[in-house]
């Protein structure tokens, strides 16, 4: 066919010879009697169509011998052909032959097997190859009939043919190692960046192609991650510009619609990302970064009902006006997509280790951080996320001091701190006591120098951004910081300087149902301490003190004033209260003043329960109960009836671990109770001793104190607990007053 | 493998070089490793690991480190409850007894940093130390030595006395 123009050399024949292959396969492709000519003669024809396209127009001999290949041209090639008509004439052959499909060689087919042949196609021109079709699968969409439901990024909703040419893309890959994963990925995003007409379907159409990538080569998941990363952010992008376009819902008028409304906007945060879904009753929360606020009606069931609107509405309005739905579903499309990634990544670890997915993952996720300085919200929050998921060693704290190095350099410093704040405020991690307080020691430093000490003040203008994050910290993590001498001395020095409410909060910042907490705990921790100032600036008139001792809330703030706080810390106080309001320091019953170890160093009450146990665990029981006396939290773990009295009975009594007590009602049991009663029985009968010298025992029974003078009567006794120890597994309970009778 | 050091870095940035087997007995350390371990096998088999503790300080670490070092040569005795005996020499050999006979500081430091590293013996053996500080002393001078203020009402706190009064 084409052969005979294959000798001349000259540029200008070359390209019209690339003009004229091209033509010609198409022509071949697409050609209406095909099938009448047989499969072999078929097949051998492309192939001589495509060496020749390949040889004439795809490469250029350098002087090095090296062939160089154009890839502008084999994709002009390419987009030739006209794969719609190929694939529906594929199909349509395909229908009468269902039962026979897999021996079926289809023009598509052969396009495909013939690309794979050698002898064919160099090896070397696979990779523009691949990187062609890659960009065919990303915008060769032409309608329907190629992604039927784009809007879904599972590969089932894919057409047959793209099907096939992923397939053919991640088998050449398997076949030939010098197309690695970095190089596929590459070409995509150079597939992307070379298109200007990158929308959501092409986004989601990369999405799902990386992850077949990902499941197709595990091993490589590590580099296909960035990728998928950026293209969540991409999505995140265009989300953004569909919430920019809506209405600021504004904080002092908070109507019904509006608040629906601001609900849905705030839908996409890393609390929906991990599948929690707060109520929204708690109207203070609106405005929190990682807070989900969904109405019954939005959560995960119902996506599929949206999804359907969404098409309708589509359909329906000749002008795609953004609706509310639209961004709520985009949110959840995002989130599904990282979830299957995060349950695909633990697949991965399973292959290759546990942790090693997410470990890398953080280090991707810091990479684009330090590269990518615009997309900084959503990637934190996959970090946040990850974070709370995956909670890799140590990575906290990599995550904060990259936070916390961005506080001085970035633009928007506020925002970099709001977010470190947040995130101390979010993370489980930092229930932890040392956590948090490692953790927020850069923060104090920072307050101090720039607030108290006015260092480079052209660098925070106004002390409130600081305040405000305090004041946040102050709400949420009061219990632990009050501990914190350092918090506490700051947050004194700063309620002299800063007596007024106004300073703390950054005004339309925060929804009026947070500012009200927030002004709360400011104010039950003592930070200013007089009612009427804040009813002069009217932000309390309407809410008359119920809120103020609200019983729902817990009392651990207000036992955690300033006052009591300094004063259990022994610090001397700069601050000396601006009222003789009793209230101030009511929470609390500091029975002396006390004279403080001046020396520092950790307080071992820094450290959690668990240690605070482990100490307990060598004490006796009377050294326990007499501890009980010191403090409220050592009162606690000697009330702790599974974890201190349980052990002190099975060390000091033994238990029968047959005993269907502990199974039916372990956690039932008062293990405190039963150990003082047994206690005081053995005590009694302790210098009691038969004729031959054998001490009087009780019966080993949990719960049974019947007496024994003898060896025989124990044996007969305890016999009776085996024949029905079932029956009576009941009445034995322990709040059965235990008998108590000399056998 | 066997000789391979670990650098395990204080808060104030000083750097400790520790054989690999000695670092292992802190867990947080184990858990690094084993994450890194399966993930950059190809890349840095070589390469020195650190791991930061920022919340321990170097006087700590150097004695955490000489625990963990001991401990390779002498195993401790794992300590039985309810105790035999109310002095440490004769709950634990005698190199671990004199060990925690530090000042008070230093003992909750070390209680902080083994429970930090998740180092399971030094925390039993540091936490014997504080069960045994605890022993014989009234509840006023508990609040002062653990820094605390009682928090309890006086119900509470009559309650609590009741108890002790029958527990005598």
């Amino acid at each position: 066919m084409a052969q005979n123009t294959m000798e001349s050399d000259s540029e200008q024949e070359r390209r019209n010879r690339t003009q004229l292959s091209a033509h010609l396969l198409s022509s071949l492709l697409t050609n209406h009697t095909f099938d009448e000519i047989p499969l072999v003669a078929f097949q051998s024809e492309v192939c001589k169509t495509l060496s020749q396209i390949v040889v004439a127009c795809t490469t250029t001999p350098s002087l090095n011998g090296v062939q160089s290949i154009s890839f502008a041209r084999l994709d002009e090639c390419l987009q030739r052909v006209d794969w719609k008509t190929i694939i529906e004439q594929r199909d349509a052959r395909l229908r009468p032959h269902k039962q026979s499909t897999m021996n079926l060689t289809t023009p598509c087919d052969v396009l495909l097997s013939s690309l794979k042949d050698t002898t064919v196609w160099p090896p070397a021109c696979n990779g523009c190859l691949v990187k062609v079709l890659l960009n065919h699968l990303l915008f060769h969409r032409s309608g329907n009939s190629i992604i039927k439901r784009s809007t879904r990024c599972g590969r089932l909703d894919w057409s047959p043919s793209h099907s096939n040419l992923l397939d053919f893309v991640i088998e050449m890959m398997q076949v030939q190692p010098s197309l690695d994963a970095n190089q596929v990925t590459s070409w995509i995003r150079s597939n992307l960046n070379e298109s200007n007409k990158t929308d959501t379907e092409t986004i989601n159409v990369a999405i799902s192609i990386v992850k077949e990538l990902i499941r197709s080569f595990p091993f490589k998941a590590i580099v296909f991650l960035p990728l998928f990363l950026d293209m969540l952010c991409v999505t995140e992008a265009l989300l953004n510009k569909l919430r920019s376009a809506l209405p600021r819902v504004s904080n002092s008028e908070i109507g019904k619609p509006q608040v629906k409304r601001s609900r849905l906007v705030h839908g996409t945060n890393v609390a929906v990302l991990h599948g929690e879904s707060s109520d929204c009753e708690e109207d203070a929360y609106h405005n929190r970064l990682f807070v989900q606020h969904s109405n019954a009606h939005k959560n995960s069931q119902s996506l599929g009902a949206d999804r359907k609107k969404i098409l309708q509405a589509n359909t329906q309005s000749s002008t795609r006006t953004v609706t509310y739905e639209q961004i709520a579903f985009l949110s959840a499309l995002r989130t599904k997509c990282l979830k299957a990634f995060l349950a695909s990544s633990n697949d991965c670890a399973s292959t290759s280790g546990v942790g090693a997915v997410n470990q890398s993952l953080f280090r991707i996720i810091f990479n684009l951080l330090e590269s990518q300085p615009g997309s900084e919200t959503i990637l934190v929050r996959f970090a946040a996320l990850l974070l709370i998921n995956a909670n890799p060693p140590l990575a906290y704290q990599k995550l904060l001091d990259m936070l916390w190095s961005r506080v001085d350099e970035a633009n928007d410093p506020c925002a970099c701190l709001s977010f470190y704040v947040e995130l101390l405020i979010e993370s489980s991690i930092f229930d932890d006591r040392t956590a948090l307080t490692t953790a927020i020691q850069p923060l104090l430093d920072l307050v101090k120098r720039r607030i108290l000490n006015r260092e480079d003040q052209a660098l925070w203008p106004n002390a409130q951004v600081a305040l405000h994050c305090l004041a946040c910290l102050l709400t949420y993590r009061g219990t632990m910081l009050m501990q914190l001498p350092e918090f506490l001395f700051l947050l004194a020095q700063l309620s002299n300087e800063y007596p007024s409410p106004k300073q703390w909060l950054l005004v339309n910042t925060v929804s009026a149902p947070e500012e009200l907490k927030l002004l709360t705990s400011l104010r039950e921790s003592g930070v200013f301490g007089i009612e009427n100032e804040l009813e002069e600036d009217g932000i309390l008139k309407d809410c008359s003190g119920s809120w103020f001792y609200d019983p729902h809330r817990s009392s651990t703030i207000r036992t955690c004033s300033l006052f009591t706080g300094l004063a259990s810390s022994g610090l001397s106080s700069p601050w000396s209260p601006t009222n003789s309001d009793p209230k101030l320091s009511c929470g609390s019953q500091v029975d002396q003043p006390l004279h403080p170890d001046t020396k520092g160093g950790i307080a071992l009450h820094d450290l959690g329960d668990d240690v605070l146990r482990e100490v307990f665990s060598f004490l006796g029981f009377k050294r326990i109960v007499f501890n009980r006396q010191v403090c409220k939290r050592w009162k606690c773990i000697g009330d702790d009836e599974f974890n201190t009295w349980k052990p002190l009975y099975v060390g000091r009594f033994g238990v029968d671990l047959e005993d269907p007590l502990l199974s039916s009602a372990a956690c039932t049991l008062s293990w405190k109770q039963l150990f003082m009663e047994r206690w005081m029985a053995e005590k009694e009968i302790r210098y009691k001793r038969d004729k031959n010298g054998w001490r009087w025992r009780l019966c080993t029974r949990i719960g049974c104190l019947t007496v024994h003078s003898s060896p025989s009567r124990l044996l007969k006794h305890q016999s009776t607990h085996k024949i029905t120890s079932k029956e009576r597994k009941r009445a034995r309970r322990l709040d059965a007053t235990p008998t108590k009778s000399v056998a | 493998m066997e000789d391979a050091i670990v650098k395990l870095t204080s808060k104030e940035g000083e750097t400790f070089d520790v054989p690999r087997k000695v670092a292992m007995m802190s867990k947080l350390v184990k858990d690094t490793f084993s994450d890194d371990d399966d993930e950059d096998d190809e890349e840095d088999e070589t390469e020195v690991k650190e791991v930061p503790l920022p919340n321990v300080t170097a006087p700590v670490l150097k004695k955490v480190i000489e625990y963990c070092t001991h401990y390779q040569d002498e195993e401790m005795t794992p300590i039985q409850t309810p105790l035999k005996s109310g002095t440490l020499d004769e709950l634990v050999q005698a190199w671990y007894a004199n060990f925690v006979k530090v000042d008070r500081n230093m003992l909750f430091d070390l209680v902080a940093a083994a429970n930090f590293m998740d180092i399971k013996p030094l925390l039993d053996l540091t936490c014997l130390a504080v069960s045994i500080l605890i022993k014989g002393k009234s509840a006023q001078e508990l609040r002062q030595m653990f820094n605390i203020s009682a928090e309890l009402s006086p119900e509470e706190q009559a309650e609590a006395q009741r108890e002790n009064a029958v527990a005598e």
